[in-house]
């Protein structure tokens, strides 16, 4: 009886046209669609930070790379593993002292990249490594007996090698923390995932909801299609050449996602220094 | 004093079944400006003999001197300066696929810290003394084999060493590619002087490019020399059995049941040099004997560019002259060599 009242009168409040859904809930959807953008960006952005790194250390130090060294591999190895068999919505919950710590606050978006970027490093550690990995063992060979150092084996011939695996994989990485931020929407995460949280379970206004779920669906098919283009494109093994017209699209978007993610960054920045 | 200078190496590498000795016992010497061939079967060593030359392989036993110092007496950073003096190509050409052609051969001159445009003038000189002028903005994908393989060995030449090692590097090349990339190598070693390493399956290669050539089988050196001496009297029957795999270019034909049953009485292979080659030597032998021989195989092949004719006899199967007729055909001049080998 009680939900059902409720439901009646979110019901109630639902605007009649078009031009008075968007006044009514369009500035929320916006903001959502910009606090997912945030969150996925600067958790990836972050997530490379210390998952290449990580990554190549797992690739060098592993039995049959450059430089094997177990102790070191197995220690990346075990936290990689405990942090990835953990679900991020407990991790989530797990991280609150620490992120409260870190951002002053446990929810919202700029306090969400902080688990989202801890369960983001070892996923991308571990798909640099299989990306490294996979480079032609003959090519490795060839630096060597040329004089390479493990150093330059690694800036000249493993990330420039691994670089069309390493695309694709970062495109699967935004992908699985843009659906990660969406799960933080159930704790007060923000954006459009805690828009479809409150107003889909809590309100039952579902047409909210699905347009949420639909901009969720769009913004992960940008991503994908994007990444997707940048590794086939700029895969050398391949011999493309690119219409003019897809080319301008392409630096278009390319634009739009350095400075959204620039404008992320300085934005996660600003907040956790004006605190 | 020997260029490179390999004593009593051996090689051992421990696996999941076991150990597995590659190496035993391995002494070469290679001379300055020659043309070595390391020749063998599948698993003979051979990879691991030319990884030890420099060091990519660390040798369990035995010492390899480079103009007479000695590389495992280096520390890992000398070592690869060492490498520098180096050129390897190999069978899979190894290229960065997602680098230019011209970038490609810069890049040991990256390693060594060289600016850009130092490096991508001296990368595009190379690629011209290989015939790839107008192949620099390529990508390595867009090549053949052959090309590939040109723009491998420009990368070797970059550092401009005095040794170039090949491993397998004509295995995945047809024959015709195969004689382009042996001549450029022969040209390398004359125009420049760099002495060539040249490890293969192949007597084919051995024979058209090599002067010295050692045989390895189950990690052991059979025989080493001349190519011209190996190719006349081979004294062991790996060298044998090489050489009569040797089919060049010519195809290799099924025999029939018919010319099994003429095969039977003894095989001899004789080569002639060329002061032999003038005389009418099968004509002369078959009229002085009256009695008819089977020329199972005959050939002319090119012995580092000498020209050497190769034939395959069948004696009847009850001969009495035989022996005689053997000594015939040394009388001759002509290298005999019993070749049962050939029977099948």
């Amino acid at each position: 009886m009680h939900i059902e009242s409720l439901y009646l009168l979110a019901a109630a409040a639902a605007p009649a046209t078009v031009g008075e859904w968007i006044s009514q809930y369009g500035k929320m959807l916006v903001e959502g669609i910009w606090g997912t953008v945030y969150m996925t960006l600067v958790s990836t952005f972050i997530g490379y930070l210390f998952g290449l790194p990580m990554g190549v250390l797992l690739t060098v130090t592993r039995k049959d790379g450059l430089k094997p060294n177990a102790p070191v591999y197995k220690i990346l190895d075990v936290i990689a593993n405990i942090v990835r068999s953990i679900p991020f919505l407990i991790l989530l919950i797990l991280l609150i002292p620490f992120t409260r710590a870190l951002v002053g606050k446990s929810y919202g978006t700029t306090a969400v990249i902080v688990p989202l970027s801890i369960a983001a490093i070892p996923f991308i550690a571990r798909m640099v490594e299989s990306s490294l990995t996979e480079v032609d063992a003959g090519v490795i060979e060839a630096a060597r007996s040329m004089g390479a150092s493990n150093m330059q084996i690694i800036t000249r011939v493993l990330l420039v090698e691994g670089k069309t695996s390493l695309i694709v994989n970062a495109t699967i990485a935004m992908g699985t923390i843009l659906g990660y931020s969406a799960m933080a929407g159930t704790v007060g995460g923000g954006g459009l995932g805690d828009i479809a949280v409150r107003y889909g379970y809590n309100r039952y206004i579902y047409d909210v909801m699905f347009v949420t779920v639909a901009l969720l669906i769009i913004l992960f098919q940008l991503f994908q299609t994007y990444g997707m283009f940048f590794a086939n494109h700029f895969d050398r093994r391949k011999s493309t050449s690119m219409k003019t017209g897809s080319l301008v699209v392409f630096i278009v978007f390319s634009v739009i996602m350095g400075s959204a993610a620039g404008i992320g960054i300085i934005q996660f920045v600003k907040t956790m220094l004006l605190r | 004093m020997s260029k490179i200078s390999v004593s009593h190496l051996s090689k051992t590498f421990q696996s999941a079944d076991g150990t597995v000795e590659a190496l035993k016992d391995v002494s070469l010497e290679i001379a300055s400006g020659d043309i070595f061939g390391i020749i063998g079967m599948s698993g003979a060593g051979k990879s691991t003999l030319v990884r030890c030359i420099n060091y990519l392989e660390v040798p369990t036993e035995g010492k390899v001197l480079i103009d007479g110092k000695e590389l495992g007496g280096f520390s890992e950073k000398e070592l690869r300066k060492q490498r520098e003096n180096i050129g390897m190509i190999f069978q899979h050409f190894n290229l960065l696929m997602q680098k230019s052609v011209l970038e490609n051969v810069c890049f040991p001159l990256y390693i060594q810290g060289k600016k850009k445009a130092e490096a991508r003038k001296k990368a595009a000189e190379l690629l011209e003394i290989v015939g790839l002028a107008d192949k620099q903005k390529a990508y390595p994908a867009q090549l053949s084999g052959g090309q590939m393989q040109r723009v491998a060995i420009a990368r070797a030449l970059a550092s401009d060493p005095e040794i170039l090692l090949c491993d397998e590097a004509t295995s995945a090349l047809d024959p015709q590619t195969t004689s382009s990339i042996l001549e450029l190598l022969d040209k390398i070693n004359k125009e420049f002087g760099i002495t060539i390493v040249i490890i293969t399956h192949q007597m084919s290669v051995v024979r058209e490019v090599c002067r010295h050539v050692a045989i390895l089988k189950n990690g052991e050196v059979v025989e080493q020399g001349l190519v011209s001496d190996i190719f006349t009297h081979p004294k062991t029957d790996v060298a044998r059995e090489l050489i009569r795999k040797d089919t060049g270019d010519e195809a290799e034909v099924e025999k029939t049941a018919a010319m099994q049953e003429i095969q039977s009485g003894e095989i001899i292979r004789i080569v002639f040099s060329e002061n032999s080659a003038f005389e009418p030597v099968i004509a002369n032998l078959i009229l002085t004997f009256r009695e008819p021989v089977n020329i199972l195989r005959a050939n002319t092949r090119n012995v580092g560019g000498v020209a050497k004719g190769e034939m395959v006899l069948q004696f009847m199967e009850y001969s009495q002259n035989t022996e005689a007729m053997k000594h015939y055909l040394e009388e001759c001049g002509l290298a005999v060599e019993e070749a049962p080998e050939y029977a099948h």
